[in-house]
């Protein structure tokens, strides 16, 4: 697969397509700028497309693993659930468990009672009540830990007209401790009587620029993330300014955009350090202690850290808005798991590529980076998993006539066959060019008398055995021609025999009859629509539609048996429903969802046909 | 690896192109060059059938940095995708226009060139280079944008007519969309296939 990628790379040197951090010219400068951009204007704004729960008409219905899909903005722990509770720029308020699986949301756009508008700070007290900035409706909203309404505070109030409320703490009587954009600190009791306010706007001691988190002390104190003002700053509970700590810089001790922080039972703070991408250590007289994280978006790395918390465990949970995840670091700061995107739990992906169907319904996910196979039943949840066979990288994966699984491991140069209970039956290929050896297999297909037929990548072919993996015969060759290939990356067979194959570098899908003889094919470099920029991934649905993936426009592309561009869904991004680049496969069964890996985003999005 | 292999790659052509420059750049040589090099108006014109890398091998667009060049030499070049069409328009600086396009993104720029080096067949150059971008669809966005960029390259004259240049430079590149806008620095290397027509 890295070989694969690289010759892409190679081949996109005229034609536009980021090769990375060094560009061919000022095009891909200008495309590599511009998916910056785009993930910019995500990140401010609401990227989810809203999940459809009647009818189908090809949009998004969900995603495995679905916890904490979006960018969080700020989390906090249920300590009668031991659930985390995260806010959602989508207007949503979302519970994962401990292990990272999605429990419950609630929410939704609106001024109404229990919707929001850009919610912020979140704060559950001890009987479980979530507490809720609801800052674009200038209120805090109180939900039960089951995410019903349950009464709302401040709104239009003369005593205390928040404005853009951020952040939220509850101290052990539950009163509420709020900090709005103006800098100001509002204490209401647990009924939302407004009680006192502190603080003001400057950059002086005891003013505040912009503030968002802020939390208690076990005194009582309150810490506070002077945003605006790149520090921290200590009040007593009364509101007499103590300290602060923290300098705009992005050295060792200073801060740039502070906007969240936690105090652990030692005293010790640690402040979400958001502009400088990691977390930084402080103790509770303001002395620097410890860091952790860079830029970046490897495990343990940040883009934009919002929010943290310590987990019952002793362990930080944060918000890595930027890479629309929730890791979770040891208290010294050591990546653990993450939460979202990605991970190698039971039903999690690192880089998924190959996804096919069984008989039974149930879904067989490469999972590449893993070097597994994983099973999920129709509903997404996780079944088993199978790695027996020492996976090096699993890219296609196709189910035959007698069930067997077939996996393309483009690591090892060849197919391994398993049972589908993930049994290891037998393997056939080796390396090379000769008839029955491999180059980068990347797609397996099989149709209804037991053919597989593997995308031979790198030798520019297709291959069909027999179910066994005898070598029956091959076609294409390398080159832009009709029936010839550009790195061949998926192949699906319709059920009159006739083969298609997605041909990444030349952009197009060619259709050959069942000997292997080409007939026609669709497709062209661009964005529009019926074009691809490098396809990705190819399945056929039970009418004869082709569903294809566009790899660096991020979506996929519906065409009928004669290739007529249908329609299409998705969109770049790491949303629900979105694509990052990154290699895909789909597999659709019958009149069923379509199931589409997305290797970027680390997950399995699933559509309607 | 694969950026550093890249970028590894790019600045051993360049270094390599520099040092072969600066090696063979001596003032005599320079000197030599200069006398085999034609007199004004006759810059495209062939000084001899002279082998590659010999030492009285002709520039054809200009002559040695360290040497009067002839103003009035014009270039057209294909780049990696773009058309250049490029004027020498002093001893040592060369303008040029440059479009370079595909489906969903175009660009416009002017390019300015300051010869800083030449020995034989290689030369090594700085330069600037500013433009206009407009995007369509990319990433589902549209828009529009510019960039700056300074560069450092080298070239390699193949024969009288032809030269290939490659050069290499951080490029500011600002765009906007929905509202929306950022610049950052890119690397950005260009390389281009010249004629001289005359």
């Amino acid at each position: 697969m890295k070989r694969i990628l690289l010759t892409l790379s190679a081949l996109c040197l005229g034609s536009g397509l980021a090769a990375g951090g060094l560009h061919f010219g000022i095009l891909q400068s200008t495309d590599a700028t511009v998916r910056d951009l785009r993930k910019q204007i995500l990140a401010t704004e609401s990227p989810v497309p809203t999940p459809e729960t009647e009818g189908c008409g090809n949009l998004y219905l969900g995603s495995v693993p679905s916890g904490f899909a979006m960018n969080g903005i700020f989390i906090a722990w249920d300590p009668t659930t031991s659930h985390f509770v995260a806010t959602f720029a989508a207007n949503e308020v979302e519970i994962v468990d401990g292990s990272g699986n999605y429990v419950s949301s609630f929410g939704g756009t609106g001024t109404g009672n229990g919707q929001l508008n850009t919610p912020a700070g979140v704060a559950v007290d001890g009987s479980g009540d979530i507490y809720v900035c609801d800052s674009g409706n200038n209120r805090i909203q109180v939900f039960s830990s089951a995410g019903g309404y349950k009464f709302q505070f401040s709104e239009n109030s003369s005593d205390a007209p928040l404005e853009d409320p951020q952040g939220i703490a509850l101290d052990v009587s539950g009163n509420a401790y709020v900090s709005d954009y103006i800098g100001q600190i509002w204490v209401f009791d647990k009924s939302g009587n407004f009680l006192r306010s502190f603080g003001s706007g400057g950059s002086g001691n005891g003013n505040l620029s912009e503030p968002e988190g802020l939390r208690l002390d076990g005194s009582g104190n309150i810490y506070v993330a002077d945003y605006g003002n790149n520090r921290v700053e200590e009040f007593t509970n009364s509101g007499t300014y103590v300290n602060q700590f923290g300098s705009a810089g992005s050295g060792t001790g200073q801060l740039s955009g502070p906007t969240d922080l936690d105090v652990l039972s030692t005293g010790d703070i640690y402040v979400a350090d958001y502009e400088n991408n990691r977390i930084e250590g402080f103790t509770n007289a303001g002395a620097y202690l410890t860091q952790f994280g860079v830029v970046g978006a490897a495990p343990g790395q940040f883009s934009g850290p919002s929010s943290l918390v310590m987990g019952p465990g002793g362990d930080f949970y944060v918000c890595d808005s930027g890479n629309y995840r929730v890791q979770v670091m040891s208290a010294s700061g050591s990546y653990i798991k993450q939460y979202g995107n990605g991970g190698n739990g039971n039903g999690q992906f690192e880089v998924p590529t190959g996804v096919a169907i069984g008989g039974n319904g149930n879904i067989y996910v490469a999972d590449g980076q893993n070097q597994r196979v994983q099973i999920l039943n129709p509903g997404g949840a996780y079944v088993g998993q199978f790695t027996t066979a020492g996976f090096s990288e699993p890219a296609g994966v196709a189910v035959g006539v007698s069930s067997n699984v077939y996996v393309a491991d483009s690591g090892k140069e060849l197919v391994d066959i398993f049972t589908s209970a993930g049994t290891f039956v037998t393997s056939f290929g080796s390396a090379g060019s000769g008839p029955g050896q491999f180059s980068e297999p990347l797609g397996v297909a099989t149709d209804s008398v037991g053919n597989v037929y593997v995308a031979d990548a790198l030798n520019y072919r297709v291959q069909v055995f027999d179910s066994g993996g005898t070598f029956k015969f091959q076609f294409g060759t390398q080159g832009s021609g009709p029936g010839k290939f550009n790195i061949p990356d998926d192949i699906a067979v319709a059920a009159n025999g006739n083969i298609y194959v997605s041909d990444a570098g030349n952009s197009r899908v060619e259709i050959f009859n069942s000997a292997g003889t080409f007939i026609s094919q669709f497709g062209s470099l661009g964005s529009g629509p019926g074009q691809f920029n490098g396809t990705s991934g190819i399945a056929l649905g039970a009418n004869g539609d082709v569903y294809v993936g566009d790899n660096d426009n991020g979506r996929v592309e519906v065409f009928n048996s004669a290739g007529v561009f249908q329609r299409e869904s998705g969109s770049f991004g790491v949303g629900p429903g979105q694509f990052e680049e990154g290699r895909s496969y789909f597999a659709i069964s019958g009149n069923g969802p379509l199931y589409a890996s997305d290797a970027t985003n680390n997950r399995v999005d699933e559509f309607c046909p | 690896m694969r950026k550093f292999s890249q970028c590894a790659f790019v600045l051993g052509l360049l270094v390599c192109g520099a040092s072969l420059a600066y090696a063979g750049g001596s003032p005599s040589d320079s000197t030599q060059t200069a006398s085999n090099s034609g007199t004004a108006g006759d810059t495209s014109a062939p000084t001899g059938d002279l082998a590659p890398g010999s030492s009285e091998a002709s520039p054809n667009l200009w002559t040695a940095a360290s040497t009067p060049a002839q103003p009035g030499v014009f270039a057209l070049g294909v780049g990696f995708p773009d058309i250049r069409a490029r004027y020498d328009f002093s001893t040592r600086f060369d303008v040029e226009l440059k479009a370079a396009g595909e489906t969903s993104t175009q660009a416009y720029s002017a390019r300015l060139y300051f010869r800083a080096l030449r020995w034989n067949e290689l030369g090594a150059y700085a330069g600037a280079e500013t433009g206009y971008l407009r995007f369509d669809g990319v990433y589902s966005l549209d828009g529009t944008g510019f960039f700056v960029e300074p560069l450092v390259g080298a070239e390699y004259f193949i024969d009288k007519r032809w030269f290939l240049n490659v050069d290499i430079g951080p490029a500011f590149v600002n765009v906007s969309s929905s509202g929306e806008n950022i610049g950052e620095w890119q690397w950005t290397v260009n390389t281009a296939l010249y004629y001289t027509l005359f």
